[in-house]
């Protein structure tokens, strides 16, 4: 058998009170892509950070061609050829293209950088490595996500790397996008590069992977061609048990129209009227990234500024100007971004679960640390949130058990209207399917519930209505019934004929 | 086990305890080196002047906690010094008025400073980089750039009253302990138990998930400079009545003793994280340290360059500590 470009070889790396990764090996071909699955918490992260000198493990080793590697950082990582594109981008958005693309090591004679050099070779390097027309002179904060990401990966693929990792890399992009990002990927296969490929989306696979490796808490449960398997035997293999669906079933019973928008304007970005909610009603909002969906419930909340807003809830009309008045009349905004909006991510579980009833859970301005306790263990309890107190600091908490946090956050002001921004987003099967379970809880409450959401079989799966947005507008409400993937598409992009 | 682990890390008893280490080490390196050290009447002195330190590091506390700094503060101790000591030589009044007068000086100060940062939307740095010469002005407009002195101006028996606040003792201990030790409590309590000292950890740790809970930001930021800076007044109003007479140049450069003794005491840079207990400890050090390079006979600039290196050594083991605990996480 030829030699493997990389092994990782028993593995294991403990954090205080958890074994992160447990004797885990992996190995990457030169020319394969190989995607690495796993529920959040799994070690996907972990794996890597070891692997990017990151973190030290504790035991095991790390061969390249061979050849025993000690990783120390970053830097010594790219000089042993591995290159990681992580989720969170790391572009200094203040600088140009090309200075991100030569980031560390810009041409330059006796340090004086030579700009133009940098800008023809970037202008060429995104040329042949990113068939992307991007004018290397360009701020790079000018650009939008998607480009951003190319920017990176051209990055990494200019520096020579033999072994380079996609974290989570088609989050946040759109189809057309991900083709694009796709045929990079199999460009850099075909040049002998070895692929180390991370998603939850099981549907891209098909696309791209060449082998797959699955995950669990820490440890593998299997390695094997991608050809050999199936979408339902990796979710098995990555949460330990059978998934009959991957949407509980669930009848509702729905009840009275208790929240309608009226008029939301805002310059020519926005103009929504008509979008209603009945009580224990799932209303799904689907649509293209930026056809305003998430930067209309904004302007509802009061986060973001509007022309004309006008909203009625439980008979009664709103204006809210601050989050601070919608929360108090229960009608309450998820947000999509968790680090960026959701969580103090330095403060405890409790306090981050009881940020917004301070008022509730105090008297003359003084906190009642007892009830604080109790409330947020009982949420703990509830919502089955995974960690061993209270008093852990949110960031230590997975992604999923991070969602509850702030889940526990709202319920705990007994939302009336709750906006989900992509609920599930970079969480794991298991994950999504409590996600889930509890939205239908709240429903049976009679809490009218608007799910803003990129992916279309989760929108099928929950809604009970589907409102298309496009380019700032509704360009139709679907029910539940007449609901397919086809017609929201067509809505959303604008194709009219069948 | 491994949840015990995790818990005792979390532990906030265990993190105040950093501070408490250096301090500890300080007190016990000048007791074993310094004779002059153990004598009890200079260790009461080392803490009438961890006094003013203090105040300043409990002010700066709040700043921090939300996320701000503010390098305004020395000027305020000079301000409302000043403020407090006119007030008694040119109106003749009672003592209580003359502080509170200081104090609300420095509270006005904590307005502007909060006006600048919160309806301005000033970066704190740049805006309270202003007030310093804004607030250090102001102190030589009203002393006309003389040193304001009470002595031989106000009748004896308020000038008496005023020095037992600055240095007396009762059972042996200076005023100003007593003083700094029960707002150390009364600010503890209202950092960690109150909607207000919530809502500050929460708008420094993330803002923006803070102001989408329905936090006010601007509301809480505000009160947190008046707060901090009616500390650094009280700071000023001490060290007044303890020399009985403030110059131009009062309390210039105290902000970095504020800082130094936050950061020492765990307070982060970025906000959100920070305990009055650990400020007050990281106080004393510097306290401790400045009488022992005195008692050494150690000259004031090599002083300076051995309060900097110490106090770089002692962030940096902090930031050590911090960085191993968060890659735990």
């Amino acid at each position: 058998m030829e030699q493997p470009l990389l092994s990782m070889e028993g593995i294991t790396k403990q954090f205080p009170g958890v074994t992160a990764l447990d004797d885990l090996s992996l190995e990457l071909r030169a020319g394969e892509v190989h995607a690495l699955l796993g529920e959040n918490g799994a070690g996907k992260s972990t794996l890597i950070k070891v692997l990017y000198g990151v973190y030290r493990p504790d035991a095991g080793s790390i061969r390249i061609d061979g050849r025993r590697v000690h990783v120390e950082d970053a830097q010594h990582a790219t000089r042993l050829g591995i290159g990681v594109v992580f989720q969170e981008l790391n572009i200094c958005t203040h600088l140009d293209v090309a200075n991100n693309i030569f980031l560390g090591r810009p041409k330059n004679t006796l340090g004086v950088i030579d700009e133009r050099w940098m800008r023809r070779e970037a202008g060429r390097i995104l040329a042949d490595a990113i068939k992307l027309d991007i004018d290397p002179a360009r701020l790079t904060r000018h650009l939008s996500i998607a480009e951003q990401q190319m920017v990176e990966i051209a990055k990494v693929v200019s520096r020579g790397c033999r072994i380079i990792v996609f974290d989570e890399p088609t989050s946040s992009l759109t189809e057309n996008e991900i083709e694009h990002l796709f045929e990079i990927i199999l460009d850099l296969k075909r040049q002998g590069v070895g692929i180390i490929y991370i998603s939850h989306r099981l549907e891209e696979l098909p696309r791209i992977a060449d082998r797959v490796t699955v995950l669990r808490d820490g440890r593998r449960v299997g390695t094997m061609d991608y050809k050999d398997t199936s979408s339902d035997e990796l979710i098995r293999l990555m949460v330990g048990r059978e998934f009959t669906s991957k949407y509980p079933k669930y009848e509702r019973k729905i009840g009275e129209i208790i929240f309608e928008v009226k008029n939301l304007r805002c310059r020519n970005k926005l103009d929504i009227g008509g979008l209603t909610v009945r009580a224990g009603e799932i209303v799904g909002l689907a649509g293209l990234v930026g056809a305003g969906r998430t930067e209309s419930m904004r302007a509802l909340f009061g986060v973001d500024p509007a022309d004309e807003k006008e909203a009625v809830l439980f008979g009664k009309t709103m204006h809210f100007r601050t989050p601070g008045e919608a929360i108090d009349e229960g009608f309450v905004y998820m947000t999509e971004n968790r680090k960026l909006f959701g969580l103090c991510f330095t403060l405890d579980v409790e306090s981050n679960i009881n940020l917004a009833s301070l008022r509730q859970l105090s008297s003359a301005a003084v906190m009642n640390e007892r009830r604080a306790a109790d409330n947020a263990e009982s949420f703990r309890s509830r919502l089955a949130i995974k960690t061993p107190s209270i008093r852990v600091k949110a960031k230590n908490l997975s992604g999923g058990n991070q969602q509850k946090v702030i889940l526990a956050k709202w319920l705990s002001r007994k939302a009336r209207v709750l906006v989900f921004d992509e609920p599930t987003r970079g969480i794991d099967v298991g994950a999504k399917y409590e996600i889930y379970k509890l939205m239908n809880e709240l429903s049976d409450q009679g809490i009218g519930i608007i799910m803003i959401s990129s992916e279309l079989p989760e929108i099928l799966g929950m809604s009970d209505r589907v409102v298309v947005y496009r380019e700032g507008r509704i360009a139709a409400t679907l029910d539940r019934t007449e609901a397919d993937s086809e017609l929201i598409m067509r809505y959303a992009t604008g194709v009219k004929k069948r | 086990m491994q949840e015990l682990f995790a818990k005792i890390l979390n532990n906030r008893a265990l993190k105040a305890l950093g501070p408490f280490s250096i301090l500890i080490a300080v007190f016990v390196i000048l007791l074993v080196s310094t004779p002059t050290f153990r004598d009890p009447n200079n260790i009461l002195q080392v803490l009438l002047s961890a006094s003013v330190y203090v105040m300043l590091a409990m002010g700066m506390t709040f700043v921090m906690v939300g996320g701000c700094i503010d390098l305004s503060m020395g000027s305020i101790v000079g301000l409302s010094g000043t403020v407090c000591l006119l007030v008694l030589r040119q109106f003749q009044a009672p003592l209580w008025v003359a502080v509170v007068a200081g104090v609300i000086a420095g509270m006005i100060c904590g307005a502007v400073n909060g006006f600048m940062v919160t309806k301005m939307g000033l970066i704190s740095f740049i805006a309270t980089l202003g007030s310093m010469w804004i607030f250090r002005g102001a102190l030589q407009v009203v002393s006309s750039g003389q040193t304001v002195t009470v002595r031989r101006a106000i009748p004896k028996q308020i000038l008496e009253s005023l020095q037992f606040l600055g240095s007396g003792r009762v059972l042996g201990i200076p005023v100003p302990v007593y003083i700094f030790v029960i707002l150390a409590v009364i600010l503890s309590f209202i950092l960690r138990r109150t909607t207000f000292g919530r809502s500050l950890y929460a708008v420094g740790s993330n803002p923006e998930a803070a102001r989408m809970s329905g936090i006010s930001n601007k509301w809480t930021i505000f009160k947190s400079f008046v707060l901090g800076d009616a500390l650094a007044g009280l700071a000023g109003v001490l060290l007044a009545a303890r020399m009985v007479s403030v110059q131009a140049n009062s309390g210039d450069g105290y902000e970095f003793e504020g800082i130094f003794a936050s950061v020492v005491g765990g307070t982060s840079m970025a906000g959100g994280e920070g305990t009055i207990l650990g400020s007050l400890v990281g106080a004393c050090v510097i306290a401790l340290l400045r009488n022992g390079l005195n008692l050494n006979g150690i000259n004031s600039f090599w002083q300076r360059i051995i309060l900097g290196v110490i106090i770089v050594i002692a962030v940096y083991v902090d930031t050590l500590r911090t960085r191993r605990s968060r890659e735990g996480a």
